[in-house]
């Protein structure tokens, strides 16, 4: 009886494997970003910029179903398209479309990890043990030292101009100095000569 | 004779106010009206030119960087690159079979250095300037990053012409491919152990320009697995955890049932298979290693109470493999 009931789980197991062999075949996709890990997406403080990344099924023989989902760092990157699931036909790519913000306080050099996940949207027949594919998309984006100030540079050309101000007032006055200084002197060395 | 001395001090003494007065009031008015700005930077280059008569001389390529993404294997992308030469001789002495383009990753370490002879056609030409337009073809396993965009040509005296001022942008590209997607066991019963799946090893490739893990053990290639439910009755499963990989086969036990490097899969939690790695590669030389993984499943042990029915992902989500 026990031998009898270890043959029927048998085939109703083989039975429902069986089924999978028939329906094997090849997954393929792959996104291309101009932002990976070691090269970031760098911002200035409360900068906002809006990028895509490309979905490619250029060999599939069917049309592939994604689901992209940031999973990192949200709070500085969002997807902008109405779904977030892309269909992208055999044959052909999509742009998924994505805007990044760094908050104004953020300090020079921070950075951001990001990441979104691209999971392929597939649905098990009977029978299957299926598989899925995923890819998940990693960078950082820094924020960015902010560019020269104008400030230093006037404060800078104020002081060299009150410095060049005060040494000509200083050597007038000087001069102006030396000059009545001598006046009187030559007067009285013109009376003498007038007495002998 | 006095009076004439001191009129003449006072008129110096007042020349010289006057001229320290309008030397103060060109000061103030120089730093008010941002005129000293504009004429006391002074920046000095040393500019080297060699102008030789009658030599080409290749001015511009390209327009400044361009940027791009390569295609998904085993697809190659094209990418026409421009560029033009004067010559003061005029453009009848180019040879025009020498024009050429290299391009070179900056940085990159066994990376090929992309050029095409005779990919390069003159499509523009008045009598000191010639435009040539090349076909450059990459492969979907060329690093990401900037290339080094080098054009040369000769004239007919064998004079060289030479300009790698420019830069080629090219975007990074993740993506693997997978087969097969349905995995097979052979028939088992219940309380089978070590059993390994009979359609395996389920081939992983790398169709992009990105390095997925490392030698060192950093695989980022992950697992996610989910029970098995029973189609029948799903209160019955087959559960993730009695799941195994490996990156190999063989052995008694077979290696993939021994833990494997991905230990024992978690239900609904993706798994690093640590001895995983995808390298990029033109993986159609038919080397294994280049560009390739694979991946060996076995069932640790089925359940001793499991009924007769077919069990499945059919009420489950498929396992996901990630690479990130």
């Amino acid at each position: 009886m026990k031998n009898a009931n270890k043959m029927m789980v048998r085939k109703g197991i083989l039975a429902g494997l069986i089924a999978l062999i028939c329906i094997s075949s090849i997954s393929a996709f792959a996104v291309s970003s101009d932002y990976w890990g070691g090269h970031s997406l760098q911002l200035n403080p409360g900068e906002t910029k809006e990028f895509s990344l490309t979905l490619q099924n250029l060999v599939g023989t069917s049309d592939l179903r994604v689901k992209a989902l940031v999973t990192s760092g949200s709070a500085v990157l969002k997807l902008v398209d109405s779904s977030n699931v892309y269909v992208v036909p055999a044959g052909e790519k999509k742009n998924v479309n994505l805007i990044a913000t760094i908050p104004i306080n953020s300090k020079p050099g921070q950075a951001y990890n990001v990441k979104i996940d691209f999971s392929e949207v597939r649905e098990s027949s009977s029978g299957e043990f299926g598989f899925g594919t995923a890819i998940g998309q990693n960078f950082d984006i820094i924020t960015m030292l902010p560019p020269e100030q104008e400030p230093t540079g006037v404060n800078k050309n104020l002081m060299l101009f009150i410095i060049i101000g005060i040494a000509l007032i200083v050597i007038t006055i000087l001069i102006l100095k030396k000059t009545k200084k001598r006046k009187p002197h030559k007067k009285v060395g013109s009376h003498k000569k007038r007495k002998r | 004779m006095k009076k004439g001395k001191e009129f003449e001090g006072n008129k110096n003494k007042r020349v010289f106010i006057f001229i320290f007065l309008l030397l103060i009031g060109v000061i103030a008015f120089g730093y008010f009206t941002g005129f000293f700005g504009k004429i006391t930077v002074l920046v000095t280059k040393n500019l080297g030119i060699n102008i030789t008569i009658g030599v080409p001389f290749i001015n511009e390529v390209m327009n400044g960087t361009a940027t791009m993404s390569l295609a998904q294997a085993p697809l190659s992308t094209s990418r026409e690159i421009n560029f033009t030469v004067y010559n003061v001789a005029g453009t009848q002495f180019l040879n025009d079979s020498t024009a050429k383009i290299n391009i070179t990753l900056i940085g990159g370490v066994g990376e090929v250095v992309r050029n095409q002879t005779g990919a390069c056609t003159r499509y523009n030409s008045s009598a000191n300037y010639a435009t040539y337009t090349c076909n450059m073809t990459m492969w979907w396993f060329d690093g990401s990053g900037y290339w080094n965009i080098s054009a040369s040509i000769l004239d007919n005296n064998s004079n060289a012409a030479y300009n790698s001022s420019t830069t080629l942008f090219v975007g990074a590209t993740t993506g693997f491919e997978m087969s097969p997607v349905n995995l097979t066991w052979p028939g088992m019963g219940a309380g089978s152990i070590n059993q390994t799946s009979d359609n395996d090893p389920m081939n992983l490739t790398n169709i992009g320009n990105q390095l997925v893990g490392n030698a060192s053990g950093t695989s980022n290639i992950s697992i996610n697995a989910t029970d098995l439910k029973g189609e029948t009755n799903n209160l019955f499963m087959l559960y993730a955890e009695n799941f195994s990989v490996w990156t190999a086969t063989g052995g008694s036990p077979p290696i993939e049932c021994d833990g494997g490097s991905a230990g024992n899969l978690s239900k609904n939690m993706f798994a690093n298979t640590t001895s995983a790695v995808l390298p990029k590669g033109n993986y159609t030389i038919g080397d294994i290693n280049t560009g390739r993984e694979q991946l060996w499943y076995c069932l640790r042990i089925a359940g001793a109470d499991l009924p007769s029915q077919a069990y499945s992902t059919l009420n489950m989500t498929p396992w996901t493999i990630k690479i990130y």
